[in-house]
């Protein structure tokens, strides 16, 4: 028995081709600019936030590739939010390729979804929310991610079971609700962190058109944020994460016809006040070679619609506020197409009932083989008392990162 | 079969009997040939090593690994992973190549985990700021050119014919490329590629050329030279393997997610 374990165990080894292991990944020194003095008495009252963070990335596959084991821990200091400074695994997982499957078990990041200016369909990984209002940074979430490729599309089965809470920015920080969000004290309601959730997507390419079809069923990601009153105080102070079990069924296409990308992502969700839809569609039409040069000009449109109820006052069982009800987002993306990789992206969301206009600009250049400049700002305009945005009003901002990738 | 189609079909067979092709026939012809001599390969994987240098001769470089899955009836399909430099380092695409029809071509983002359709319309765009077009590393079919014979010609002791090509495929950057094709091993030796006023825009060399399998011919390196902005890039292709025994699903969505 044992001598059969030993031959199992060598022949095992001999073949498993065991490759060379991997490190990745960047660290980069953040400076953020304010332009207006903290709305908030508890905010940080200083004008420059510099932060630090790191990812590193490893890697080491074996069995002719096969098999792969991926750590991808991340973490930041931050010298103004308490919260933001913090620390998570990205990635911690093994990836198995089966002869026409392949299986990822452990903690993962995956991304649904096809448009810009907001990513509803994507709901599988928490949003790391302290990073980005953007909801492009993400929490690790341990997974089982089993995908199927077949002639008839692509089928992903996850299982989710464990559910991570969203970050948010203390209350010294900036770039916050009018409250802060209580992430000490989050609401359940009874739901163990335990529970076990899943999802499962199929996606399909139709010559120019790809189309994905998913559902979820489990903790909803986005929290209902609850005002607490303490004590039977009329005013609240901080807004409690409340958590619900949902049903959300999206569908999200994109065509790819000439210069014009079509994109559409679309969602119903149950379990958060009554059963609502939402959407958002859009555009990006691109010219190529523009100005007899390489670089190219592609100009966004995207249509944000929210159905959730949005009536007032607000009721506890309410979905989660959204600003995206009734938007629309124009945008313009430049790409030079040089050496350095310079790419622009100047965005601006308005609010087609009250105006409240959000402008983002996202820019990044490559200095040498290792270094990168990239630049964020982010401007709040015309913001209602009654949009959830509102707390952001003075928080106007550009940052500079300087990323050294490894 | 009508009577026309069969006399048309007679006259075609023995045409080549009867009187001498015409240049855009035997172009055609040419092209064919190279086509029969590379088809069969099945699968291959390789490593490109880009070397940029700008006007001054300051250089840079782009590595990149490539799988090749070869689709009978159709272009093939081809996925690159990005290696270096570092920041875009897992960052692949996806390419569905077809003859005259527009390719389907899928961007993977490793920092947000996304995959972004790219639009076809990008041909003459350049590859990664590389003096290569993104039309010049595609798959090539017979179907994507018109050809017409110019003459032989020796080139650097090669024995050669001499072919222009112009561009069967919308969105290309070129008005025709003159293209000297080995008569031995019916791969080519050199090109050059003129910009749509038709003025000389860059000439791309093929040297050390190896056979893989006793039959398939793949140049290790590549010098594409611009003659409007005087840059150039070298392009070392090295580790070629075949029949590594790749399939549909490697080529897939999820492959392309897990590339790294």
């Amino acid at each position: 028995m044992n001598i059969k374990v030993a031959i199992v165990a060598a022949s095992f080894l001999t073949v498993s081709n065991i490759q060379a292991a991997e490190w990745s990944g960047f660290a980069a020194l953040d400076l953020r600019l304010f332009a207006e003095p903290a709305a908030f008495a508890e905010q940080n009252t200083s004008f420059a936030d510099p932060s630090v963070l790191v990812q590193p990335e490893f890697r080491q596959g074996w069995n002719n590739g096969a098999d792969r084991f991926t750590a991808i821990p991340f973490g930041r200091y931050d010298s103004l939010d308490s919260n933001r400074s913090h620390w998570d695994l990205r990635e911690f997982n093994w990836l198995h390729k089966g002869d026409g499957w392949n299986l990822q078990a452990g903690v993962g990041r995956l991304f649904w979804g096809v448009t810009e200016s907001r990513h509803l369909v994507d709901i599988v990984n928490q949003a790391d929310f302290v990073e980005n209002i953007n909801s492009e940074e993400k929490l690790g979430q341990p997974m089982l991610n089993l995908n199927i490729p077949t002639s008839y599309g692509n089928f992903n089965l996850l299982y989710l079971p464990y559910f991570r809470e969203r970050t948010f920015p203390a209350a010294n920080g900036r770039v916050r609700f009018e409250l802060p969000v209580d992430t000490d004290n989050p609401n359940l309601n009874g739901i163990s962190h335990f529970h076990p959730d899943w999802a499962m997507r199929w996606s399909r390419t139709f010559g120019d058109w790809d189309v994905g079809i998913a559902h979820f069923s489990g903790v909803g990601r986005e929290p209902r944020l609850a005002p607490y009153f303490p004590d039977g105080s009329p005013f609240p102070t901080t807004l409690i994460p409340t958590y619900d079990l949902i049903n959300q069924t999206s569908l999200d296409v994109q065509g790819a016809l000439g210069n014009w990308l079509l994109k559409l992502e679309a969602m119903t969700r149950s379990g958060q006040g009554n059963r609502f839809a939402a959407l958002v569609a859009g555009a990006e039409y691109t010219q190529y070679g523009i100005f007899e040069s390489s670089a190219e000009l592609g100009l966004l449109m995207e249509y944000q619609y929210d159905g959730r109820d949005t009536s007032t006052p607000r009721q506890a069982s309410d979905a989660p506020p959204t600003p995206a009800d009734n938007d629309v987002f124009l945008g313009t993306r430049l790409s030079l197409n040089d050496e350095q990789n310079t790419q622009l992206l100047l965005g601006v969301t308005v609010d087609l009932n009250t105006q409240a206009t959000v402008v983002s600009f996202e820019g990044s250049r490559r200095l040498d083989d290792v270094w990168r400049i990239e630049l964020e700002s982010r401007l709040f305009k015309n913001i209602p008392s009654t949009d959830i945005l509102t707390g952001m009003s003075q928080d106007d901002y550009v940052q500079i990162r300087l990323a050294r990738f490894f | 079969m009508n009577k026309s189609a069969y006399f048309a079909l007679l006259l075609a067979l023995t045409a080549p009997a009867l009187h001498a092709e015409t240049p855009e026939e035997k172009g055609y012809a040419i092209a064919k040939e190279t086509d029969r001599r590379d088809s069969g390969f099945g699968d291959s994987s390789n490593e490109s090593l880009f070397i940029l240098r700008n006007a001054q001769g300051e250089e840079s470089i782009r590595e990149f690994s490539t799988r090749t899955l070869e689709v009978p009836g159709d272009g093939d399909k081809e996925l690159g992973i990005f290696l270096k430099p570092a920041d875009v380092n897992g960052t692949a695409v996806l390419t569905f190549s077809h003859g005259l029809k527009p390719d389907d071509q899928w961007l993977f983002l490793p920092e947000l985990k996304r995959v972004k359709r790219i639009s076809s319309v990008n041909k003459s765009g350049p590859f990664v700021g590389t003096e290569f077009a993104f039309e010049d590393i595609a798959s090539w079919e017979v179907d994507k050119y018109k050809y017409k014979y110019l003459r032989d010609e020796v080139l650097d002791g090669n024995d050669c014919f001499v072919v222009e090509n112009t561009p069967a495929y919308e969105y290309s950057g070129y008005a025709r490329q003159i293209e000297w094709v080995d008569k031995t091993i019916y791969q080519p030796r050199k090109i050059e590629f003129y910009d749509r006023k038709n003025t000389l825009l860059k000439t791309l060399t093929f040297s050390d050329y190896q056979q893989y399998l006793d039959r398939y011919w793949r140049a290790s390196r590549l010098d594409m030279v611009n003659h409007q902005n005087g840059k150039s890039t070298t392009l070392n292709r090295s580790n070629y393997r075949f029949r590594n025994g790749f399939q549909d699903s490697d080529f897939s969505e999820s492959a392309l997610k897990n590339v790294q």
